[in-house]
């Protein structure tokens, strides 16, 4: 695990364009999951926005969001901080890896909100 | 183009109201399944895709008996395909879902068996259990689901299934995926083994399209070439028998290839795939060749009157035997953890080679009763480690071992016949401060050739010794004279 692409903890307003965060997997390393995390930092109820990560191959992928508290998996707690984790496997079940080069992560913020976002490679 | 299922694409989020796979390569007329866990008490709506397909239920969606886990799957025949594909699920609420979007290629354009469809709940514990109806045809691709209560790091496996898994309990609801490919109508068990108390499984077929894979399995001539081919999945190819050429080739996965015969001429048997197992090719005169290209195969053997050769490329291979009765034998492995030559390569006649190029490798002996024999071994990178030169005596006390370390990319075999072992030493000083390893391989080659004389040496001096002795009998017969 290797975290790629960190922003620290800063408010995003509601915009109608996204926010644009770029970062590189260099050659030679090869990543065959990636995880984007955003902290709820007292996200408002609702939807908050959506994550689009844009691959070097100009392959998308990503997931979008609610504020307000929601409890954990299973309960007991409320959720710190909404993930999606991509991966893909070939006919054999193997990892087929994602390509190294520049990737973009749009940030569509809905609602005014806090967050750090990190995206790590596995 | 036979069946098979050629991408399965994983997405997993923590509390999210949407996600959207990666990107994949997809082929148009491929059957598309979409698959998703999620809360009890969150509605999965149909998804949809970057190619604008549109998505049915494949049955219901499932909950478990304490309304806490659900899962729903659903499919496209026929469907669009193209680069960058993606499946997007929805949800009414913020969920941990695991989504599997899988492409089942080579499918027929209704490839969806409805009468193979099974849905199983199960609070039991593992083995989670659901068995798919009777096929509409034999050849098909049979794709299974599971999903499970548990936290912490769960573990997925079905017997015969390849699988696809999430092992994160704590932050998604986890599941699996699996598919097999089958060739007879016979139903399907799909044994989910997870330690989590409850499970939710499903099961279905997709139909092959018509003529997607071969059927040929003997092909028999007097003279000339009979072959028998199979290009596909789940294939058998079985005898091919010619008084001239035979061959018998598979590339597919889980594919057995058997038996070439040719009386005479040439014998081939290949396959290249994981899971695939190339056994026996017999010549009775001429070639005859057995290789496997995969992981996970396993070459065993190869006979001919002429040359017969056994090649395994790959991970985990174990290429074993070949044994001509005249001729040329040959024992390769190429791959990781190879244990290539780890037996024989013996012919009666003719020259023997045992080769292997791996990470880790044990070669050990290449011995004809004439003719000459190398044993080498090669790094990853293409450089000889070590080669052993044998060239059998016509008498003993000619027998000679050659060495080559003065050049990985190319090893001369000859060395001069007169005094072998200055040579090695010779040899080895200059090439000391390559590196270590090679150091040690010239130490080690050293002892083997310091035994040999030592054992030569022993042989001269029990020569020596009976000659003294004959001496000492002619000298006490002269002195009885005098």
């Amino acid at each position: 695990m290797a975290v790629f692409l960190s922003r620290a903890s800063q408010q995003y307003a509601a915009r109608g364009n996204p926010y644009t965060i770029n970062a590189t997997i260099p050659n030679g390393v090869t990543v065959n999951s990636i995880r984007v995390t955003l902290t709820r930092e007292g996200w408002p109820v609702g939807a908050v926005g959506t994550v689009t990560l844009n691959f070097p191959d100009g392959a998308t992928a990503g997931f979008g969001f609610d504020g307000g508290d929601i409890p954990i998996k299973g309960g007991g707690g409320v959720l710190a901080a909404s993930s999606c984790e991509f991966s893909r496997s070939d006919i054999d079940g193997n990892p087929i890896a994602f390509p190294v080069g520049s990737y973009s992560l749009a940030f569509k913020v809905l609602q005014t909100a806090r967050t750090a976002v990190t995206v790590e490679r596995f | 183009m036979a069946i098979t299922v050629p991408n399965v694409v994983k997405v997993t989020g923590s509390g999210v109201t949407t996600v959207t796979t990666s990107g994949v390569t997809t082929t148009t007329g491929s059957t598309f399944t979409v698959s998703s866990t999620a809360d009890f008490g969150v509605t999965i709506n149909t998804p949809t895709d970057s190619k604008s397909n549109t998505y049915g239920a494949l049955g219901t969606s499932q909950v478990d008996d304490t309304s806490a886990l659900r899962m729903s799957v659903f499919y496209k025949e026929n469907g669009t395909g193209g680069t960058g594909h993606t499946a997007t699920v929805t949800y009414s609420g913020s969920t941990y879902p695991t989504v599997y979007f899988s492409e089942v290629s080579g499918a027929a354009t209704a490839s969806y068996d409805s009468g193979s469809l099974a849905a199983a709940t199960d609070n039991n514990g593992s083995p989670h259990d659901v068995t798919s109806g009777t096929f509409a045809q034999a050849n098909n691709a049979v794709l299974t689901w599971v999903a499970c209560d548990g936290g912490g790091t769960r573990a997925y496996s079905c017997s015969g299934f390849t699988v696809s898994q999430e092992t994160d309990g704590n932050n998604y609801w986890t599941g699996a995926t699996g598919y097999k490919l089958v060739t007879a109508t016979t139903a399907q068990l799909a044994s989910w083994v997870d330690s989590s108390t409850r499970g939710l499984m499903k099961i279905v077929a997709f139909k092959e399209a018509a003529g997607g894979g071969p059927t040929t399995t003997t092909a028999t001539a007097a003279a000339g070439v009979a072959t028998v081919s199979g290009v596909g999945s789940s294939r058998a190819a079985t005898g091919g028998s010619a008084a001239g050429t035979a061959t018998v080739s598979a590339v597919a996965r889980a594919t057995a290839v058997t038996t070439a015969t040719a009386a005479a001429g040439s014998a081939t048997v290949s396959a290249v795939g994981a899971g695939v197992n190339a056994t026996a090719a017999t010549a009775a005169a001429g070639v005859a060749t057995v290789s496997a290209a995969a992981s996970s195969n396993a070459a065993a053997s190869g006979s001919a009157a002429g040359l017969a050769a056994v090649s395994g490329a790959g991970a985990s291979l174990a290429a074993t035997v070949a044994t001509p009765a005249a001729g040329t034998s040959v024992v390769s492995g190429v791959g990781s953890t190879v244990s290539a030559g780890q037996t024989d390569a013996v012919p009666a006649a003719g020259s023997a080679t045992v080769s292997a190029q791996a990470s880790s490798i044990a070669v050990t002996s290449a011995v004809p009763a004439a003719g000459s024999s190398t044993v080498s071994a090669t790094t990853a990178g293409g450089e000889v480690e070590q080669q052993l030169s044998y060239s059998a005596p016509s008498k003993r006390r000619e027998r000679r071992y050659n060495y080559d370390y003065s050049s990985p990319k190319a090893p001369e075999v000859a060395e001069p016949a007169k005094a072998p072992v200055k040579a090695v030493r010779q040899k080895a000083k200059k090439s000391i401060p390559a590196d270590l390893v090679e150091m040690l391989g010239l130490i080690e080659a050293s002892q083997s050739v310091t035994a040999q004389m030592m054992a030569e040496r022993a042989e001269e001096t029990k020569r020596i010794q009976a000659l003294q002795a004959e001496e000492d009998e002619m000298m006490a017969v002269i002195a009885c004279c005098l």
